[in-house]
C-alpha cells in the first residue's frame, strides 16, 4: 500500500471510530512505515476532521468518543515505537484532572480527560474526592499547564474555589490555568471564583484548553 | 394509612431507545450511522441485563410536616426513593476507564434514562394507590430542582434509613448515582397549597416541560 494510501485510510478508520479496522492497518504497516508519520499524517488529521464535524453538528458525543477510542487501541502499538525511535508526539499541553472533594461523581471527568488525550494533551487523573492539595501537588510534580477540575453537584463545586485559594495563598495562581466544569457549573461560577476556563458540556473541554495553552504560551 | 411505608422490589427494567438517544445528546432528525447504532443496540441488551429496578414510598399525613416547609399547606405528602442499583454505573466506570469511552457513555446514558423510568413507575404506582385510598396527587418534586435545594435530601433521607441500599452522602449524594428520590402532595380537593419554589426563573433550561415561571433572560 502506498503511504498517501494508507494514511487516508487510517484518517478514515478514526473518522468513523473504527477501532478495528484501525488496529489492522497499524499493525499491518508499523515495521515498514514510520509510526510518527502514521500518527501526524493519518490519525491526527482524522481526529480533527471528527472533531470540525462535531463542532459543526454532524457527528455527536459518540462519535467523538468512538474516534478517541480507536486512537488509543492505536496508541498501545504505536508508543513502544515511538519512545523506542525517539520520536514524539507535539504534546498540546499537560493536564491535571479529577473531582473535587466530597463529589465521587467521574463519569463525566473521565470523558473529558479521554478526550483531552486523544486530542494530544498529557493527562494526569488524581480521581474523585481529591482535595486541593492533591490537585496542586500533582501539577507541581508533572509541571501541568492546566488544573481541570469537575463538581457536580450545588454541594461540592465551592471545592473548586478552593484549589484557587490554595494556588493565592502560595503566590502561585498565574502558574497554571484553572478550568472548571461539571453539572451545576455556569460561566457565572467560573468568573466568580476566577477560573480561567469553562465548559458548559464535556466535548467544549479540548477547544477550551487548546486556547488557554496557546494563549499563556504567546504571552 | 398514618406512615404506611411500601417496598417495590420488582419493578419492570424498561429503557426507551428514544430517550437514551436524546440523552446522548441526538436531535431527533439525527441520522445515525450503523456503526453508532449497533454500539447502541449491544450496549442496550447488556445493560439491561444489570438494571436493577426497586422503590419504596412513604405517606406523611397532615399540613406543616416537619422538614417540608416548601410543602407545609400540602394536607399531606409522600416520600418516595428509587434505584435500578449499583451494577450499570460500575460498568460504565470499567467501560471508560479501559477505553471504550464511548460504550460507557452509552451504558451511563441507559442507566440515566433506566433510573427516571424506574421513577416514572414508582410515581405512577403512589397515583394509583393514592387516588384509591381518596386523594388527588401533584406531579413530582425532587431535591436539587426547581428551587427545592438538595439538602432536602437529607430530610428524605431521615423518613429511609436504610432501604432499598442507597445511601446518601454528606454532600448529599445518593449511591448508588443512578437513584432518584422526590416527593408528591396529597389533597383531598387538588389545592395543594401554596408550592414555594422559585427556581424557574433563573433556570436556564429554557424548554423544560415542568417550568412553573416565565424564563427571565
Amino acid at each position: 500500500m502506498e503511504d498517501n494510501e494508507l494514511f487516508r485510510r487510517l484518517r478514515e478508520a478514526i473518522i468513523e471510530g473504527d477501532s478495528e479496522k484501525l488496529t489492522l492497518l497499524v499493525q499491518g504497516s508499523i515495521d515498514k512505515i514510520d509510526a510518527l508519520e502514521m500518527v501526524e499524517k493519518g490519525m491526527m488529521p482524522g481526529m480533527t476532521e471528527i472533531g470540525n464535524k462535531f463542532s459543526e453538528g454532524q457527528v455527536y458525543l459518540p462519535e467523538l468518543l468512538m474516534a478517541a477510542d480507536a486512537w488509543e487501541e492505536a496508541m498501545k502499538i504505536l508508543k513502544p515505537k515511538l519512545m523506542a525511535s525517539g520520536a514524539s508526539i507535539k504534546k498540546q499541553g499537560t493536564v491535571v484532572i479529577g473531582t473535587v472533594q466530597t463529589d465521587v461523581h467521574d463519569i463525566g471527568k473521565n470523558i473529558v480527560a479521554n478526550l483531552l488525550t486523544s486530542a494530544g494533551f498529557d493527562v494526569h487523573d488524581v480521581g474523585s474526592d481529591a482535595p486541593a492539595t492533591e490537585f496542586f501537588n500533582k501539577a507541581e510534580e508533572v509541571g501541568a499547564d492546566i488544573i481541570a477540575a469537575s463538581a457536580i453537584m450545588s454541594t461540592t463545586v465551592p471545592y473548586q474555589k478552593d484549589i484557587i485559594d490554595l494556588l493565592e495563598s502560595k503566590g502561585l495562581r498565574d502558574k497554571y490555568i484553572v478550568m472548571v466544569g461539571g453539572g451545576v457549573v455556569t460561566r457565572e461560577w467560573a468568573d466568580k471564583i476566577g477560573a480561567d476556563g469553562y465548559g458548559e458540556l464535556a466535548s467544549d473541554a479540548v477547544d477550551v484548553a487548546k486556547k488557554l495553552v496557546a494563549k499563556k504560551k504567546g504571552a | 394509612m398514618g406512615t404506611d411505608f411500601f417496598v417495590f422490589d420488582v419493578i419492570p427494567a424498561k429503557v426507551d431507545v428514544e430517550k437514551v438517544l436524546m440523552q446522548l445528546g441526538y436531535p431527533p432528525e439525527a441520522c445515525l450511522s450503523p456503526r453508532s447504532r449497533e454500539n447502541i443496540e449491544v450496549q442496550m441488551a447488556e445493560t439491561l441485563r444489570l438494571v436493577d429496578p426497586k422503590g419504596a414510598y412513604l405517606l406523611l399525613e397532615g399540613t406543616g410536616q416537619k422538614g417540608f416547609d416548601l410543602f407545609s399547606e400540602a394536607e399531606g405528602i409522600v416520600l418516595a426513593l428509587s434505584t435500578i442499583g449499583p451494577a450499570v454505573e460500575q460498568r460504565a466506570r470499567e467501560l471508560i476507564n479501559t477505553e471504550h469511552g464511548a460504550a460507557g457513555l452509552i451504558v451511563d446514558a441507559i442507566g440515566s434514562v433506566a433510573a427516571e423510568q424506574t421513577a416514572d413507575f414508582l410515581e405512577r404506582k403512589i397515583r394509583q394507590d393514592c387516588t384509591g385510598w381518596g386523594w388527588k396527587v401533584s406531579r413530582r418534586y425532587s431535591p436539587g430542582y426547581c428551587g427545592w435545594q438538595i439538602e432536602g435530601q437529607r430530610e428524605i433521607f431521615k423518613r429511609f434509613p436504610d432501604t432499598l441500599g442507597i445511601k446518601l452522602t454528606n454532600s448529599c449524594l445518593m449511591i448508588p448515582e443512578k437513584s432518584l428520590s422526590f416527593a408528591c402532595l396529597l389533597s383531598t380537593n387538588g389545592n395543594f397549597g401554596k408550592v414555594k419554589l422559585s427556581g424557574c426563573k433563573k433556570c436556564k433550561k429554557k424548554d423544560c416541560p415542568d417550568r412553573l415561571e416565565p424564563f427571565i433572560v
